[in-house]
């Protein structure tokens, strides 16, 4: 991607600044964090408003399992400083690619461990942002529980950054789990997870069913020996799409799937699956990918194409914004400043 | 209509005493039939302080139906975080009603007749009699449905005599002294059976048991419509009779000891207070573990039901629950419906068809689901109100009986 | 409008969905809080159609709606005030109470908002699992009305406030339209308007349906009854045992007059010298419970506690438990009224904030208990006091702000579950700067854009404050 304009403010009166500018230029914006989605969107060479300078922690407190950071720290410069606390915030991507915590946020994809530890949303207590028409607000609150006013901090989340640019984040912490471990059953088996209490990852592949148990290791092992698990590796993810359906949905989808894999004409798709979470990762050709899209959304969900080079669009029809979520965002961004192509890509 | 003027007919205190939290509508039966606020315990005590307040009159269509619609089944006040004594509160209120709207044309002779008849042992035989005659020959076809009794009555145990075995005669050593069985009006005059079986089971686990004093009737019925003197003249001969006697004085229906349980607090006496102290369940007074250990198999599957004045008043329907579940090969099922009320409550389920059939109806569907093949319960009203939707009633003393009589 | 109402409800004997008449109408003036207006009439509809026609019947007259459900709120939120004195209509949803599906395998239930909370979780327990939320109330607040508060509860620390259970939420807007928010499925992409909707106190339109997460039930719970000679050792303790490698589920706090007045009424065993306790509660497997118990014990003992129980079976769980429960009998048993604070700072200023509520309650001569949900640094202070004392209230409510203006300047905020409502309303200029104010202005214009749901609420208006008077001194309704 080539870009055309490009700003790179470094704290949040510049970020208004930009703003600014690029309105008076009567321009729209893409916010970028690491790039590490954005840059596999098929996108032409808007103006790029970067969060890379905001870096670094504001304010970490221990007693209080909250830590504040500005929203172009790296997701993992973050869990290293926490992990030196013995602390984390379970919201890591899939892979280390990089990420801005702003990006975490702006995209709301969580990891495997959301199973255990919940969505991104979750952890999030507080959320500072210019919104679309160039006012700095804030949303929600250091405490960890706070029902004052509406939720608009969750709403940040997974805005794709549509409504504002997010510049600052205060997260909820939790202790590191002491001994976390993987362990796998020996094929495929989304059903043990069914058999354990509260494990912290299920991931199923080709090959076998993974399961991140963080317990105690007593408890692990004790669990582990009940479902029949061994000690295995982590698993990895096909990085090309991501599919998101009804829980109760996804066996339908994965056997209509593989169907079309094992017919002569269907092209080879690799997936792991998340059951419970209704999350599904593939790898696979711009035609394969294209019929799963069309079978996800059939079963009343989306699917998210992350290759630019496939000439798939990344979000597809089921990602169409409905009137409510129009109103929404024109309330913080009025004047369509923000990435108003977000979802036809 | 004149203006309604403030009045001072509440216990300002208990009044008071209600905070407005809801915490007990879910345990009201009426507000769950309605889900209206003035079908529930917050809104009739809001409804009394309208009306102490001088806000709308007692009188008020709305506000009386508010308040003749609850079932003092005092589920709230079991359930009230801040101890609001609701059971006295209404009773002051339907008094204060009665007084104000005294009933009039067929539910004041209904009223005069009934109430009368409770203290007259003899009049609640002869009903009884009549009644039984009645369904014998099916005579009682004739009176509409919800007013006819659906409780088979029998002969046989309307007219039976007790038999009250004289120390030794028992299973066990009378060691545990004299224990005196409450007969009251009603239960006496329908279930004698069950009281009979009150007298064995008392017998085998080790009291002397005694049917003498027999005071007519303990009140309750009177007390929960407002009759108020009536109640108290009722409590006090109950006491009377029971002077000089010492030792246990056990129920075998829950509102008669729930209401016998109260004595101390309705009449305020020292004399009273003690009496009350004396009154104890049946469940109170058999062992569990006895049961379990001694009792013969009744293999039967049924349905707990807790009368309220049991759970709600009493404070005991856990213990009975547990005692029932020890008889050997019996197993009791626990029903769907948080054991809220069968719609009974006295003459209730004939003064307010609607809330009684709707929780009669509940109650059925919840049983129901159980799969069971009948119902326990301890209490008359609501043997007779479930025997309505026709399931067979079966009272704990009975079950004992059979368990440790063989 | 009245007549319209009554020909779309059941207007008949029992079954009666609208009431007009001056009982009908007194009985929902306000909700667990101290806040009164009168309603101009109450609909009852039964189910969603009939919801969506009251909807459409005020929306065409210009009439506000105030959604309500137990009442059980004590932020004001189901009292019917509307702007400028216009009367509103209550919409009860308590009539729509089933449990439309318990989706056992994808641990999930879907409800209807009247659906008391206790009962899904009781329906729950029988396939094994539980429903995390517990708000105190839970007894008989319904899911909507926890769903329209983003209610929270004693396990928060770990398990999150309601929005965290919440999967989709079934909103109606005032053309009687309903929006599924969120949905089955995980996020990506869309927005999140299920948050917003989430603790929107009615002010966004109507929840009529809500997709419910379940949990399995823990098999082991380990509970800690300790007492402390100060204040601060608990407030020290509390903030060890979250620094420690396991976070207790549960971290409940009770000062030395709440302990006093609890012994007295409910022997909970609770050590009488202390000057605070904390009950604390692991769940989970065994040996992480074992382990969280045995850490609490020693964190506990370090922090100079004058005694550690741990419970050793259920009857003893029980009745540690007990002495929590019986806060609000033994307050009854002290004085007929208390006004329940609710208010948050963060764990580290909690004993701060705890000094200054027993200075606040020695300065207006009013008993104040303390009872903490200390793990979240969520603070209850009741303050007692009985209505029928001239001028009573005037100290209560100026205890009741004062206990605010102090957790907002310990960086805390204004309410932690309770919710915004009337009560508090006029402290969220405090809390927002202007533009965070628009922004929550504007978000809630663009989901209910005819400013008819419940428009007194959450947000302070411009227009000046509508019907709510607080409870004059010596009134009871
Ligand atoms: C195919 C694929 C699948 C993936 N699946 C998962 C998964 O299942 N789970 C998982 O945990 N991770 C997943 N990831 C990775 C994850 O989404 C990214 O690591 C990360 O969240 C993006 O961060 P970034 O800083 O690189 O954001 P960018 O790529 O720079 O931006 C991503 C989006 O966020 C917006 N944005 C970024 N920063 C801000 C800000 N400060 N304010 C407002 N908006 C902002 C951008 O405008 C853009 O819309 C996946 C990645 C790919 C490519
Ligand atoms: C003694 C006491 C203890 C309490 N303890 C706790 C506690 O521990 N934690 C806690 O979080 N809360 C607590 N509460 C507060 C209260 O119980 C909660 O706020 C509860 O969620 C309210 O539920 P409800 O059904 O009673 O709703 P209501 O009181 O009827 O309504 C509450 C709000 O939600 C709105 N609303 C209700 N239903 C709907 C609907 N279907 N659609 C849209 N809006 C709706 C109303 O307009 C109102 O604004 C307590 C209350 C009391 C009295
Ligand atoms: S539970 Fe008690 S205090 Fe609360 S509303 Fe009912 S009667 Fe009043
Ligand atoms: S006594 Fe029973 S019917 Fe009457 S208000 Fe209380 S719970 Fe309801």
């Amino acid at each position: 991607m080539t870009t055309s304009t490009s700003w790179e403010p470094a704290d949040a009166d510049e970020m208004v600044a930009a703003l600014a500018d690029a309105r008076s230029a009567g321009q729209a914006v893409e916010v970028r964090g690491s790039g590490s989605v954005l840059d596999r969107i098929p996108g032409g060479d808007e103006p790029v408003l970067s969060t890379a300078a905001l870096d670094g922690i504001v304010d970490h407190a221990p007693e209080d399992l909250t830590v504040t950071v500005r929203a172009g720290m790296a997701f993992d410069e973050l869990a290293q400083e926490l992990a030196q606390h013995g602390q984390e915030c379970p919201i890591e991507p899939i892979v280390d690619d990089g990420a801005t915590v702003g990006g975490r946020l702006a995209t709301g994809l969580a990891g495997p461990r959301q199973l255990g530890a919940g969505r991104v949303r979750d952890w999030v207590l507080r959320v500072r942002f210019i919104t679309g028409d160039g006012h700095p607000a804030s949303a929600g609150g250091v405490t960890v529980k706070d029902v004052t006013g509406y939720d608009v901090c969750r709403l940040m989340t997974g805005s794709w950054g549509t409504l504002g640019v997010i510049t600052e984040v205060t997260l909820k912490l939790r202790p590191i789990p002491r001994q976390p471990a993987w362990f796998a059953t020996e094929t495929p088996d989304p059903t043990v997870a069914a058999r354990l209490y509260r494990p912290a990852a299920v991931v199923t592949t080709a090959e076998r069913t993974h399961v991140l148990l963080e317990e105690h290791p007593d408890d692990a092992a004790a669990q582990a020996a009940d479902a029949g698990l061994e000690p295995a590796a982590a698993p990895t993810f096909p990085a090309t799409a991501r599919a998101a359906l009804d829980p109760a949905a996804l066996p339908g989808f994965l056997a209509e799937l593989q169907h079309a894999n094992s017919s002569p004409e269907g092209a080879a798709l690799q997936v792991t699956a998340q059951g419970q979470l209704g999350l599904c990762h593939l790898d696979g050709s711009a035609d394969a990918l294209a019929r799963a899209r069309s079978v996800v959304e059939r079963h009343g969900g989306r699917l998210l194409v992350l290759d630019p080079a496939l000439g798939l669009a990344a979000f597809g029809s089921g990602h169409a914004p409905d009137a409510m979520t129009n109103r929404v965002t024109a309330a913080l961004d009025p004047d369509g400043r923000l990435a108003p192509w977000r979802w036809e890509r | 209509m004149t203006d309604p003027q403030p009045m001072s007919i509440f216990d300002q205190d208990q009044l008071a005493a209600c905070v407005q939290c809801g915490f007990c509508l879910s345990s009201c039966p009426t507000y769950e039939v309605t889900h209206l606020e003035e079908h529930g315990p917050r809104g009739r005590i809001l409804a009394m302080r309208l009306a102490e307040e001088g806000e709308l009159p007692l009188t008020d269509p709305d506000l009386a139906a508010s308040l003749t619609t609850c079932v003092q089944c005092r589920a709230c006040e079991a359930v009230c975080p801040s101890l609001v004594e609701f059971g006295a509160l209404m009773e002051t209120a339907r008094a204060e009603l009665n007084e104000r709207t005294p009933p009039r044309g067929l539910r004041r002779l209904a009223h005069a007749l009934g109430f009368r008849a409770l203290v007259r042992r003899t009049a609640v035989r002869v009903a009884s009699v009549g009644l039984a005659v009645a369904q014998l020959l099916r005579l009682d076809r004739v009176l509409p449905d919800g007013v006819r009794p659906a409780q088979r009555v029998r002969l046989r145990h309307v007219l039976r005599r007790y038999r009250v075995p004289r120390g030794g005669r028992g299973s066990a050593p009378d060691d545990r002294g004299e224990a005196f069985v409450f007969l009251g009006c009603v239960m006496d005059g329908m279930f004698r059976d069950v009281h009979q079986a009150t007298i064995d089971v008392l017998d085998a686990v080790g009291y002397d048991p005694r049917i003498e004093p027999s005071p007519p009737c303990c009140g309750a019925l009177s007390a929960h419509a407002g009759r108020e003197d009536e109640a108290h003249r009722m409590a006090r001969a109950t006491i009377d009779a029971y002077a000089g006697t010492t030792g246990p004085i056990v129920v075998d229906a829950a509102g008669c000891g729930a209401a016998m349980k109260e004595y101390g607090t309705l009449l305020g006496t020292p004399e009273a207070q003690a009496f009350s102290e004396r009154v104890v369940d049946l469940c109170e007074v058999v062992d569990a573990a006895e049961v379990a250990a001694i009792g013969r198999s009744v293999p039967l599957t049924l349905a707990y039901q807790a009368p309220c004045h049991l759970r709600n008043v009493q404070g005991l329907a856990d213990q009975a629950r547990t005692l029932v579940s020890a008889i050997p090969g019996l197993t009791l099922l626990e029903p769907d419906d948080e054991q809220l009320c069968c719609g009974s409550g006295g003459i209730y389920s004939l003064e307010q068809p609607g809330f009684g059939d709707a929780m009669l109806a509940r109650k059925d569907a919840s049983l129901a689901r159980t799969g069971a093949h009948g119902v326990v319960s301890g209490n008359p009203g609501c043997a007779m109100q479930i025997a309505r939707a026709g399931w067979d009633i079966h009272h704990p003393a009975q079950l004992l009986a059979r368990s440790l009589r063989g | 409008m009245l007549l319209r109402l009554r020909a779309i409800l059941d207007t008949d004997g029992l079954t009666d969905g609208l009431r007009t008449s001056h009982l009908g109408r007194a009985t929902y003036r306000r909700d667990a809080s101290f806040l009164n207006a009168d309603p101009l009439a109450v609909a009852l509809p039964r189910t969603v159609e009939q919801t969506a026609e009251v909807l459409r019947a005020c929306r065409d007259h210009g009439i506000p709606i105030t959604p309500r459900a137990a009442g059980t709120g004590l932020a004001g939120g189901a009292t019917p005030t509307g702007e400028a004195g216009a009367r509103p209509v209550v919409v009860s949803v308590a009539r729509m109470d089933q449990l439309r599906e318990l989706d056992v395998a994808n641990r999930r239930a879907w409800v209807e908002p009247g659906l008391v909370n206790a009962r899904l979780g009781r329906a729950a327990a029988a396939h094994g699992l539980r429903f995390a939320p517990d708000p105190a109330s839970q007894i008989a607040a319904t899911l909507g009305g926890n769903v329209a508060t983003n209610a929270g509860g004693i396990h928060v620390l770990t398990y999150g406030v309601m929005s965290q259970h919440v999967l989709a939420v079934e909103l109606m807007d005032l053309d009687g339209e309903v929006h599924l928010l969120d949905g089955r499925a995980p996020e990506q992409g869309g927005l999140d308007l299920r948050a917003v909707s989430v603790g929107g106190e009615g002010t966004l339109g109507i929840v009529v349906g809500a997709c419910l997460r379940l949990l399995p039930a823990p098999p082991a719970t380990g509970t800690l009854l300790a007492g402390f000679p100060s204040l601060d050792a608990a407030a020290a303790t509390v903030g060890a045992l979250v620094t420690s490698d396991r976070l207790p589920d549960a971290v409940e706090l009770m000062d030395a007059r709440a302990i006093e007045l609890v012994e007295g009424y409910a022997q909970a065993g609770y050590p009488q010298d202390a000057a605070a306790v904390l009950l604390l509660e692991y769940e989970g497997l065994p040996a992480g419970v074992d382990a969280g118990a045995a850490t609490a014990e020693r964190l506990a003992s370090e922090h100079g506690a004058t005694s550690v129980v741990r419970a050793a079976d259920s009857d003893q769980r029980a009745r540690i438990w007990k002495g929590r429960k019986a806060v609000a009998g033994a307050i009854a048993k002290q004085a007929p009224d208390f006004y329940l604070q609710d208010v948050v700072v963060p764990r580290s200023r909690l004993g701060e904030m705890l000094d200054t509520v027993v200075t606040i309650g020695e300065r207006e001569r009013l008993t104040i208990l303390n009872v903490v949900h200390a793990g979240d640094g969520n603070l209850h202070p009741f303050i007692l006091f009985d209505r029928r004392e001239p001028d009573v209230l005037d100290r209560v409510f100026a205890a009741g702000h004062d206990i605010v203006e102090t957790a907002l300047r310990l960086d805390g905020t204004v309410t932690g579950e309770h919710g915004v409502g009337i009560e508090k309303r006029d402290f969220l200029g405090q809390v927002f700067d202007a533009d965070s104010l628009a922004v929550q202005q504007a978000v809630r214009d663009a989901i209910e854009p005819t400013r008819l749901a419940n428009p007194d609420k959450v947000l302070p208006t411009t227009v000046g404050c509508g019907e709510a008077r607080m409870v004059p001194e010596g009134a009871w309704v």
